[in-house]
C-alpha cells in the first residue's frame, strides 16, 4: 500500500515523512526544499500494521496546473494513481489557500485524507477550525497534526484514517463536469468559482480573532533583517559569528579532544606492530591510512558544530529573507533571487544544489545558476578551509565568512559575463518567493540532521578517502620502475611524477611544489581529499593541535614543512575552493544544463577563475606584505591575460550577437 | 609472521572500503557516504523547460 | 580587513560593470500594486503581464481579479504582499502586473 503526501509548499510534507517513516530527508523553513519525489516504509509503531506500508513525500505544489519543474512531478505522480491513498498536507494557517489544491485532489477519486498540520501555530492564534463542518462539505475526512512535535502529534490518528481509507469511494465537493477544458476562459472561470467555494467553507468553518494582512513582529523583524542596505551586513554579521562559534571558540576545543583520541589509535597501532614489521607496510597502515583518514576525521567535530548552526539558521526561516537581499543583486546581474535556494542547498553539498536549479523557471537563469552554484563552499571543502584557517590564521572565522562572500562576489560576476556572453541583457524574470514565517529553530531537528551529516563524513573518509590516501601513499613510495623510492629522493616517486607538470604551471600562485599539486588534483575526486592528501604526502597526522606537533617533529610547525607563506596559503585555499568542484558535481552539472557547451564553458569559467584569483591573492598579496612580487610573476600575468582576453572575446561575442538579433528584430 | 597479520589488515581495511563504495554506486548513489539521503541519484526529469499555453491547456484536460 | 573588503564586493561589482537594467512594459493609467499604500486593502482589478506562466501562478495563490490584497513592507526593491493569509515578496515589475481598483 502506498500512500502519498501532497499539498502546498512549506506545509510541513517532508517534515511530516521524517516523522512517520524515521528519515532524514533535508527539511527547511522555506518553500521549495523538496525538489523530487521520495519513498520510505512507515515505521510500523506508527502504522500499527503488518504489512508494508510506504509513504511517497512529493515536492510542493500550488495547483494541479504545474508552474515549475518540481509541481509537475507532484502532478505527474498523483495523476498515474499510483497512490492508494493520499495524505493532503495542508497548512491550517491559511486554508484559503491550500484547500483550492485540495479541491483538485479530491477530484481524482483517489482515497484522500486532510491532515490540518501546523495546528500548534493556528492554536497559538485561537484561530478555530470547526472540523467537522470543514470534513462533512470537503467529502473526506480531516486529521489534526503537528509534524514538528515528537508526542501528541496527531500522526498515529492520520495513518490510521489513511489505511481505513484505502480501497473506499469519495466524492468529490466540486467536480468540472460539463466544463469546456479547451478553453483557456472557461478553466479560468471555473477556478475562480473553486475559489469562492473554498472562500465560503473556510468563512464557515474557520473563525480567526487576528487577521492576516495586518503588521505583526515578523514584518518588523523582516524590515530590518532584508533591509536595503542593513541586510548584506547582518548576514556577513550572521555568517561571521557562525564561523567564529565553529572555527575559532567551540568547534577547536572539542576537535583537540577528538584528535587526541586518533592519536592514540596511531600510538596504539604503531605499538601493537612493533619493529619487525616492514617499513612499507607499517607506513601503508600508519601513515596512508589511520593518518590520512584521521587528518581529515580530526576536522569532524569543527565541522559538525558548523552543520548544527547552519541547520539552526535554515530552521528559523530566515534563509527566506536573505534570497530577498540577493534578489536585488541577483537580479542587475541576470540572475533571480531563486537562485540563491540552490546556493543554500549547496552549502552542504553541491550535487543537490545544482538539482535544485529545477526550481528556475528561465532557462539560461537556470543553467547559470547550475554552473555557479558550486562557487559556494560546500560541506566538503569546510575541512580544507578549516585546515588553512587553523594551520596559517589562529583559526581565525574571517577565514570562513570571506571564503562564502569571495563566492557569492564570483557569482555575481560569472553570472554578469554569462549574460554578456550569451546576449540576453534584455531578458527580464519576475521574482515571487512565499515568505514563510520566522519561528524558534528546532535544536532536536538541528541535531538530527548534524548526527546524519557527521555519519556521512565519516563514511566518506572511511572509503573514498581512505581508498584515495592509501593509492597517494603507494604511488609515493614507488617510482616508475616500481622500486621503492630512496630516502631524500621523493622526487622521483611516481605522485612526484605525475604532478610535477601540473606544479610547474602553479609556481605564479605560490604553490609550485608537487605535494600541493597532488593534494589539487585528488581533491576532483572529492574535497576532502585535499587534506588526507596533504597529510600523507607530508607525513603530518594531526592538523588541529599544531603546538603538539611543533613540539613532536623538533620545532617545525605545519606551515614551515609545506613551506608556505600565509598569502601563498591563502592562494592555494582560494585555488581549491573555486576551482571546478568535485566530479560528481561535474556529472550533477552536466545532467542539469543538459547541454555539452555550458558543460565545457561552465568548467573552463570554473578553472580560469580559480586560477586568476588565486594568482591576484599571491601576487598582491606578496606585494602588501614583502613590497615585492611573488616568483613568476610575468608567466602568470602572462596566463592570466590569456584568460581574460578568451573570457572579453566571449563577452564581445556575445554583445554582437545580441546588436544582431535586436537589429533582426527591429526590422 | 607479524608482516603477514599487517598486510592482511590493511588488505582487509581496503577491500572493504572498495565494496562499500561499489555497493553505493551500484544503489545509484554518486558520492559514497550521502548526506542528502542519496537522492541525487534521481534522474533529472525531462519537462524542464517553459510550458506553452497549449501545454497548460491539456494538463488541465487530465485534471 | 580582507573582510570587509570581500563583503562590499558584490556592491562594488555593480558599479564598476554597466547594470543591465530590467525594463518594464506594463503602461496605462491604472492603478497598480506598485503605487499602492502601505497596509490598506486593495481590491484587485486585473492581473495582467505579457507572461501567461505567471498570471496562472498568481491565480494559483489566489491572487486574481476582485480578491484582496496588501503591501505589507517594501524591501530592498521588493514588495511584501499580504494575499490569502500569507506572505510573499515579489519584485517591483511584479507589482507593476498587479492592477487595483
Amino acid at each position: 500500500m502506498k500512500i502519498a503526501l501532497a499539498g502546498n509548499p512549506n506545509s510541513g510534507k517532508t517534515t511530516l515523512f521524517n516523522a512517520i517513516t524515521g528519515k532524514i530527508e533535508r527539511v527547511g523553513n522555506w518553500a521549495g526544499v523538496t525538489i523530487s519525489k521520495k519513498e520510505g516504509p512507515i515505521k510500523p509503531a506508527i502504522s500499527k500494521s503488518d504489512s508494508q506500508i510506504i509513504a511517497v513525500d512529493l515536492p510542493g505544489a500550488y495547483s494541479m496546473s504545474p508552474f515549475t519543474s518540481e509541481e509537475t512531478i507532484t502532478r505527474n505522480y498523483v495523476k498515474s494513481a499510483q497512490a492508494d491513498v493520499i495524505i493532503n498536507v495542508v497548512d491550517s494557517t491559511n486554508l484559503s489557500r491550500s484547500l483550492f489544491f485540495t479541491t483538485q485532489l479530491l477530484q481524482l477519486g483517489i482515497p484522500l485524507v486532510v491532515a490540518l498540520n501546523k495546528t500548534d501555530i493556528s492554536n497559538k492564534r485561537k484561530t478555530e477550525i470547526d472540523l467537522n463542518q470543514l470534513s462533512e462539505v470537503l467529502g473526506c475526512p480531516v486529521v489534526e497534526t503537528t509534524a514538528t512535535s515528537g508526542n501528541f502529534n496527531g500522526l498515529e490518528a492520520l495513518i490510521a484514517t489513511a489505511i481505513e481509507l484505502d480501497g473506499h469511494q469519495q466524492s468529490a465537493p466540486f467536480s468540472d463536469v460539463g466544463i469546456d477544458l479547451k478553453n483557456p476562459e472557461s478553466v479560468r472561470s471555473f477556478d475562480t468559482k473553486r475559489f469562492d467555494f473554498v472562500k465560503a467553507l473556510v468563512s464557515r468553518t474557520v473563525t480567526r480573532p487576528i487577521e492576516s494582512n495586518i503588521q505583526t513582529f515578523q514584518d518588523k523583524a523582516d524590515r530590518i533583517l532584508a533591509h536595503k542596505w542593513l541586510g548584506l551586513p547582518i548576514f556577513a554579521v550572521i555568517m561571521w559569528a557562525v564561523f567564529s562559534i565553529s572555527q575559532t571558540h567551540v568547534g577547536p576545543v572539542l576537535a583537540d579532544v577528538f584528535v587526541g583520541w586518533i592519536d592514540s589509535l596511531y600510538a596504539l597501532v604503531e605499538t601493537l606492530m612493533g619493529d619487525e614489521v616492514s617499513p612499507l607496510l607499517s607506513a601503508l597502515l600508519l601513515d596512508g591510512i589511520i593518518g590520512g583518514v584521521g587528518a581529515v576525521i580530526g576536522f569532524l567535530p569543527l565541522i559538525m558544530v558548523l552543520f548544527f548552526l547552519l541547520a539552526l539558521l535554515e530552521d528559523s526561516g530566515y534563509m527566506a529573507r536573505v534570497a530577498v537581499i540577493m534578489d536585488r543583486f541577483f537580479k542587475k546581474v541576470g540572475l533571480s533571487g531563486k537562485s540563491i535556494i540552490p546556493m543554500v542547498i549547496g552549502t552542504g553539498c553541491a550535487i543537490p544544489g545544482i538539482m535544485a536549479t529545477r526550481t528556475i523557471q528561465n532557462q539560461r537563469q537556470r543553467r547559470t545558476t547550475a554552473m555557479l552554484t558550486p562557487f559556494i563552499p560546500c560541506g566538503a571543502k569546510l575541512p580544507v578551509i578549516a585546515l588553512f584557517a587553523g594551520v596559517f590564521f589562529e583559526n581565525a572565522a574571517w577565514v570562513g565568512t570571506s571564503m562564502y562572500f569571495a563566492g557569492i562576489a564570483l557569482i555575481i560576476f560569472g553570472a554578469l559575463m554569462v549574460v554578456r556572453i550569451t546576449g540576453e541583457k534584455g531578458s527580464r524574470s519576475f521574482f515571487i518567493l512565499e515568505l514563510p514565517e520566522y519561528r524558534i529553530p528546532s535544536v532536536k531537528r538541528a541535531v538530527v540532521s548534524t548526527l546524519s551529516r557527521a555519519k556521512a563524513f565519516v563514511i566518506k573518509a572511511a572509503t573514498i578517502i581512505l581508498v584515495c590516501n592509501a593509492v597517494v601513499q603507494i604511488m609515493q613510495t614507488f617510482n616508475w620502475q616500481f622500486e621503492v623510492v630512496a630516502e631524500g629522493a621523493a622526487d622521483t616517486s611516481i605522485l612526484a611524477g605525475i604532478a610535477t607538470p601540473f606544479a610547474f604551471i602553479l609556481i605564479p600562485l605560490g604553490f609550485g611544489v608537487w605535494q600541493l599539486a597532488a593534494a589539487a588534483i585528488t581533491g576532483f575526486i572529492a574535497k576532502e581529499n585535499v587534506v588526507g592528501t596533504l597529510a600523507v604526502v607530508y607525513g603530518i597526522t594531526n592538523f588541529i593541535d599544531t603546538e603538539e606537533l611543533a613540539l613532536v617533529s623538533g620545532g617545525a610547525d605545519v606551515a614551515s614543512i609545506m613551506g608556505l607563506s600565509s598569502v601563498a596559503a591563502l592562494s592555494y585555499l582560494v585555488f581549491n575552493l573555486f576551482t571546478p568542484p568535485c566530479f560528481a558535481a561535474i556529472g550533477a552539472m552536466n545532467a542539469e544544463l543538459e547541454n555539452k557547451k555550458w558543460l565545457w564553458g561552465g568548467v573552463a569559467f570554473q578553472f580560469g577563475v580559480g586560477y586568476v584569483v588565486a594568482f591576484m591573492t599571491y601576487q598582491i598579496g606578496t606585494l602588501l606584505v614583502t613590497g615585492l612580487l611573488g616568483q613568476g610573476f610575468i608567466y602568470g600575468l602572462i596566463a592570466s591575460l590569456i584568460l581574460v582576453g578568451i573570457l572579453v572575446y566571449f563577452v564581445r561575442k556575445g554583445g554582437e550577437d545580441e546588436e544582431q538579433k535586436l537589429e533582426l528584430s527591429a526590422a | 609472521m607479524t608482516n603477514i597479520v599487517v598486510a592482511f589488515t590493511i588488505l582487509v581495511i581496503l577491500s572493504l572500503s572498495v565494496m562499500r563504495i561499489l555497493s553505493d554506486k551500484r544503489k545509484g548513489k554518486s558520492c559514497t557516504g550521502c548526506a542528502e539521503g542519496g537522492s541525487c541519484s534521481t534522474k533529472p526529469i525531462q519537462d524542464t523547460g517553459k510550458h506553452s499555453i497549449d501545454k497548460r491547456i491539456k494538463i488541465k484536460q487530465l485534471t | 580587513m580582507s573582510q570587509s573588503i570581500l563583503n562590499l564586493l558584490p556592491s562594488k561589482l555593480m558599479q564598476l560593470f554597466q547594470a543591465c537594467d530590467v525594463e518594464t512594459n506594463i503602461e496605462g493609467g491604472d492603478k497598480s500594486l506598485f503605487e499602492a499604500q502601505l497596509n490598506r486593502a486593495y481590491t484587485i482589478k486585473a492581473v495582467e503581464s505579457t507572461d501567461k506562466e505567471i498570471v496562472d501562478f498568481l491565480f494559483t495563490l489566489g491572487c486574481y481579479k476582485g480578491e484582496s490584497v496588501s503591501v505589507i513592507s517594501v524591501l530592498s526593491d521588493t514588495y511584501v504582499i499580504a494575499v490569502k493569509d500569507a506572505r510573499y515578496s515579489i519584485d517591483a515589475d511584479l507589482s507593476k502586473a498587479i492592477l487595483l481598483f
